[in-house]
């Protein structure tokens, strides 16, 4: 007797195993004509005859009338097989189509030893709650991926902090959790191709059928909407204001590999300025308080461009724009190939550029602290804080160096051919002044806010790299690069928190003086290195 | 006529009822100490945020106490088949590294580090072996060599399961969840047992016995890759004896 225990247990032991080896099969199912069909659709109905299929939802087809679609979901001994499911694609009385899988030799006992509540005691340890109307507990059978099937109860339930959806399948004889994934679709991350032919990340929401670029993984809403070239739209959006964009004009993308590069990178790279401002300044947005930020790309084909005059072409085609309210604006630039006649230079999709898009969301942040008006010198500065802020986001996530997306002093170079537009290095080069004595104190451009704003963006190039003013013959010793944040530092809190609709250039050095003492102590290497950029530059 | 002899005797001690001639059969029943530690690798990788996330587990098996139960009949003069079977429990203890893929950022992963616990190792090996042996007085003794058959039961890690919130440049750790995976790989083992018998005609003794086993389990990670781990080795054991 005892030997026959023994021999009992041995065989135990190497029949469980052999239980064990026996894998998952799945008959994948894609029966659209012929024999395979013909053979499908009689299984079909035997399976549902026999009770291992039942309907689980019936669609007519909106597309074609007069067809429908079934779901059918996989039963055994009345318990649902877990992604066990076949969609029957019916005209009438005829089977069109068979999709779908079911899963082959299931021996599962479905009597559980544990009842629902036990699995929702298990969430409750988790500290969860069931979450929404297929919270369950449901009884199911499972296919492990390791082979075999498992009988389980499905559960899903949230967790607060941080909020995610699970979803959880619990062995239903032993409690133990046999697989648990997040079952929260609305956030995904996409492969994305910039302007430039750069591979990124894009973070969307799955929306019906498409991706949308709406960011749910940063705090604010980050939203990019394509008005595809369409004028219309573009007048409609510019007669009423940002209230007038609406979820139909989110960019999307069927398969979540974006390849519009200017969907892509005003998108993305408006996702790294509030990153670049969180990081490094604790910012958390344009307005400090997560304001959305809403950017607009394809407001006119580029390829339209001969067909309007000068004025839109500078205002929408060669220009990106900072509208208000978290709300920017990216010009399409001019089809490859043609020069601008008005500046020599090939322009591609401004929201290519990360300098440029951290420019034009650094005039929100402006807009929500010093609100600098934008004439004459207060705009000048204006300028040169967007210009300042677009460098420093370049530095913080390109490598320093000159070419495409490599950090420098050069505003829009990525896009703007050959050279970009402005130099905080060497701002004459491009026939800016780079002294306070060479200020521009004409009319155009609001008292040439853009191109005075080279002063001081001069002086923010000097007091980190150091070097001799060309007008001055003052040198300057710089934090250096390696302490390039200082600077990025005492410029944000001065221009953020120092300065007033009307400053002008003479407060923006003492706003920026008292903020070097105040974060690196008087006499600091930074508050040496910013005195001496602005008596360079001529401002005291 | 003697390999006859000794497919009667296996079939004998696996499937009938006890021998019946007078001392041909022992029943070996030991408290056995599995004294080395094993130690394997793992590397994991899978797909998150687009990117490869990877996984490294260093994993060692503990040293442990088990039962060890055999049975040995005597086919021919001093030529016996031993049968045993044993089923050792082992407490993994491990560390990981993992390096996990930023959400927004492609090419800056996240590092992170920790401890495994709550890992189990579980081998069970039934030992085919021909026996030979022979008697001084009290004191029995026998060598014995031959196929081992193994079920490894081992826990590998499945994924890292953390939390993160904005900007996601770190993560915190929840959990590292085993994944229990099976392998029933052959092997062989040799070993020796001294026994003392009570009595000259007794039933009952206290032996002591040593046997080395080894075999190699390929487990089968989540990510399909393959894990090797050595099974077996060293087992001393000592305990009671029956003869019949």
């Amino acid at each position: 007797m005892k030997r026959r225990m023994a021999a009992s247990f041995l065989a135990t032991l190497f029949l469980s195993s052999s239980t064990y080896a026996t894998g998952v099969r799945a008959a994948r199912v894609s029966a659209t004509a012929g024999e395979t069909l013909g053979d499908w659709t009689i299984r079909v109905e035997r399976l549902l005859a026999a009770g291992e299929l039942a309907p689980r939802l019936v669609r007519e087809d909106t597309m074609i009338a007069g067809r429908r679609h079934e779901r059918l979901q996989q039963l055994h001994r009345g318990v649902p097989v877990f992604g066990g499911e076949l969609v029957r694609q019916t005209d009438g009385a005829a089977t069109l189509t068979v999709f779908g899988t079911l899963y082959e030799g299931i021996d599962v006992e479905v009597t559980p030893s544990l009842g629902p509540r036990d699995a929702e005691r298990i969430v409750e340890r988790r500290g969860g709650f069931l979450f929404g109307s297929e919270a369950g507990p449901e009884l199911v059978v499972l296919p492990r991926d390791e082979g075999g099937y498992v009988l389980a109860y499905r559960v899903r339930f949230s967790l607060l902090e941080p909020f995610d959806v699970r979803l959880l399948f619990a062995d239903a004889h032993s409690g133990q959790t046999l697989l648990e994934f997040s079952d929260l679709k609305r956030q995904v991350v996409g492969n994305a191709t910039g302007v430039l032919g750069d591979r990124k990340k894009i973070s969307t929401r799955q929306s019906g059928a498409v991706y949308v670029a709406d960011d749910k993984l940063r705090p604010p809403v980050i939203s990019t909407y394509d008005f595809h070239g369409d004028v219309r739209r573009l007048v409609d959006f510019l007669n009423v204001g940002p209230s007038n964009l609406g979820p139909a004009d989110l960019a999307s993308d069927a398969d979540n590999d974006w390849t519009d590069g200017a969907d892509v990178d005003a998108h993305v790279y408006a996702g790294y300025v509030y990153d670049y401002y969180f990081k490094r300044h604790g910012r958390r947005g344009l307005d400090n308080a997560n304001i959305p930020m809403r950017s607009v790309v394809h407001p006119i084909r580029r390829e339209q461009w001969i067909f309007y005059d000068p004025v839109i072409v500078t205002t929408f085609f060669t220009n990106a724009i900072y509208l208000g309210e978290g709300v920017m604006f990216y010009g399409d630039g001019l089809p490859p190939g043609v020069v601008s006649p008005f500046d020599g230079k090939s322009w591609n999709y401004l929201a290519g550029a990360l300098d440029v898009v951290a420019h034009e969301l650094s005039h929100g942040v402006t807009d929500y602290s010093s609100r600098l008006t934008y004439r004459d010198e207060s705009g000048a500065l204006n300028e040169a804080f967007s210009d300042i802020m677009g460098t420093s986001v370049e530095f913080y996530f390109q490598t320093p160096g000159s070419g495409s997306r490599l950090a420098e002093y050069t505003l829009g170079e990525d896009v703007v051919t050959p050279g970009g537009s402005r130099s905080m290095q060497n701002p004459v080069a491009y026939g800016d002044p780079d002294h306070y004595s060479l200020l521009y104190r004409g009319p155009f451009d609001n008292g040439g806010v853009h191109t005075n704003s080279c002063v001081a963006s001069h002086a923010f190039y000097l007091a980190i790299e150091g070097g001799t003013n060309r007008v001055s013959g003052i040198s300057v010793q710089g934090v250096g690069a390696a302490n390039r944040e200082q600077m990025e530092r005492v410029f944000y809190r001065a221009f953020t928190s120092a300065m007033v609709p009307s400053s002008n250039f003479s407060q923006a050095r003492a706003a920026t003086i008292q903020a070097a003492r105040e974060l690196y102590s008087a006499g600091s290497p930074a508050e040496r290195a910013v005195t001496q950029a602005w008596a360079a530059v001529g401002v005291n | 006529m003697r390999r006859h002899h000794a497919m009667v005797a296996l079939v004998a001690v696996l499937a009938s009822p006890l021998v019946q001639a007078e001392d041909r059969v022992r029943v070996v029943l030991n408290g056995a100490l599995s004294p080395s530690t094993r130690s394997f690798a793992q590397t994991l990788s899978y797909t998150e945020y687009l990117e490869t996330a990877t996984v490294k587990a260093q994993i060692e098996t503990r040293s442990a106490f088990s039962p060890d139960l055999g049975a040995q009949v005597q086919v021919f003069r001093k030529l016996g088949v031993f049968v045993a079977f044993t089923s050792t429990h082992r407490d993994e203890k491990g560390g990981f590294s993992a390096s996990l893929p930023h959400p927004l950022y492609l090419d800056r992963p996240r590092s992170v580090e920790g401890d495994l616990s709550g890992y189990r190792y579980q081998e069970r090996a039934v030992h085919f072996d021909l026996a030979f042996g022979g008697a001084s007085g009290h004191v029995d003794y026998a060598l014995f060599a031959g196929v081992s058959a193994f079920s490894v039961e081992a826990d590998l890690v499945d994924t890292v399961r953390y939390d993160q919130a904005y900007p996601y440049d770190t993560v915190t750790v929840r959990e590292v969840p085993p994944r229990t995976v099976k392998n029933n790989p052959t092997g062989f083992n040799v070993g020796g047992r001294l026994d003392y018998r009570f009595g000259h005609s007794g039933h009952f003794g206290l032996g002591v016995q040593l046997r080395f086993s080894t075999a190699t389990a390929k487990l089968k990670a989540s990510d399909a890759g393959t894990v090797n781990v050595d099974a077996g080795g060293l087992q001393a054991g000592a305990g009671a004896r029956l003869y019949f």
